[in-house]
């Protein structure tokens, strides 16, 4: 049966925004998502990022599950942003020295940039 | 370092939209329904938003992915912001395990027009039976048969 289906997008930021759409129950499919989570970093030195850790649960859930990224030559807080969004948990932006996640889909906990000496 | 978060409620920073129904409303109806695009209609506010490379992810139980870049063509000279593109042969399905990711550009508004198949299971029935009831009426098993008098009460 021939179908039409008409969709509209609109970017309501100044930054540029990646959205996925029409996936059945997706994490990253925060269309509309209304609750922002935003980590201000001013004064962090991000020059010695190795790794981030982030803290995930759902609603109903007691205890945050964290989830780990790993950075590969990242040092900057965009860097940190796309990291971030290898892990599906909403879209991430960087607005000045402030990482902001929009997601109406888990609620997020912490986020913990680690160092790790080489030995 | 920790960094905890401060949550805000703000207006979400893309909105989407569909004409007819919600976007969540046609979100579900894809546990039913699966859609083949065949063709899309785009058009932007910007021009430099129709650019813009459209990626669909398609995913597999076993954790294969499938990724198509749709590569917009539009003529450099064309001041139309607006673009028909054939995407018959790329296997472009809607079916809840996949999507389509979009880059969008700054206060920028892009609306897709999918010329889709839709399909769903019992549209197979359909196909290999298609008139089930009428031949059941007009065959043996009820016209002809032992119950022929009485097809009127039983149909």
């Amino acid at each position: 049966m021939m179908n039409e289906v008409v969709i509209s997008a609109k970017n309501n930021t100044a930054e540029v925004q990646q959205v996925n759409l029409f996936q059945y129950a997706n994490l990253a499919d925060n269309a509309n998502a209304t609750t922002r989570y935003s980590y201000d970093l001013t004064g962090y030195s991000l020059n010695e990022v190795t790794s981030v850790t982030l803290s995930v649960k759902t609603a109903g859930e007691t205890e945050y599950t964290p989830y780990f990224a790993e950075l590969i030559g990242q040092q900057t807080i965009q860097g940190i942003a796309d990291t971030l969004t290898s892990l599906g948990f909403g879209t991430w932006f960087v607005d000045g020295n402030t990482l902001n996640l929009n997601t109406n889909q888990v609620i997020i906990g912490d986020v913990d940039i680690v160092y790790i000496p080489p030995p | 370092m920790i960094f905890s978060p401060t949550i805000t409620i703000t207006t979400p920073p893309v909105t989407v939209s569909m004409t007819g129904i919600t976007y969540a409303e046609f979100i579900q109806s894809l546990g039913t329904f699966q859609y083949r695009v065949l063709q899309f209609y785009a058009y932007s506010d910007d021009i430099n938003q129709l650019l813009q490379p459209i990626n669909y992810n398609e995913y597999q139980a076993t954790g294969n992915r499938r990724i198509v870049f749709v590569n917009p063509e539009i003529d450099p000279f064309q001041s139309q912001k607006s673009l028909y593109k054939d995407v018959k042969d790329a296997g472009i399905v809607l079916n809840g395990q996949s999507n389509v990711s979009v880059n969008l550009l700054p206060n920028v508004l892009i609306k897709l027009q999918l010329f889709c198949d839709r399909v769903r299971i019992t549209d197979m029935m359909d196909s290999k039976v298609p008139d089930n009831f009428k031949s059941l009426i007009e065959g043996e098993v009820v016209q002809d048969a032992f119950f022929g008098d009485y097809k009127d009460l039983l149909l």
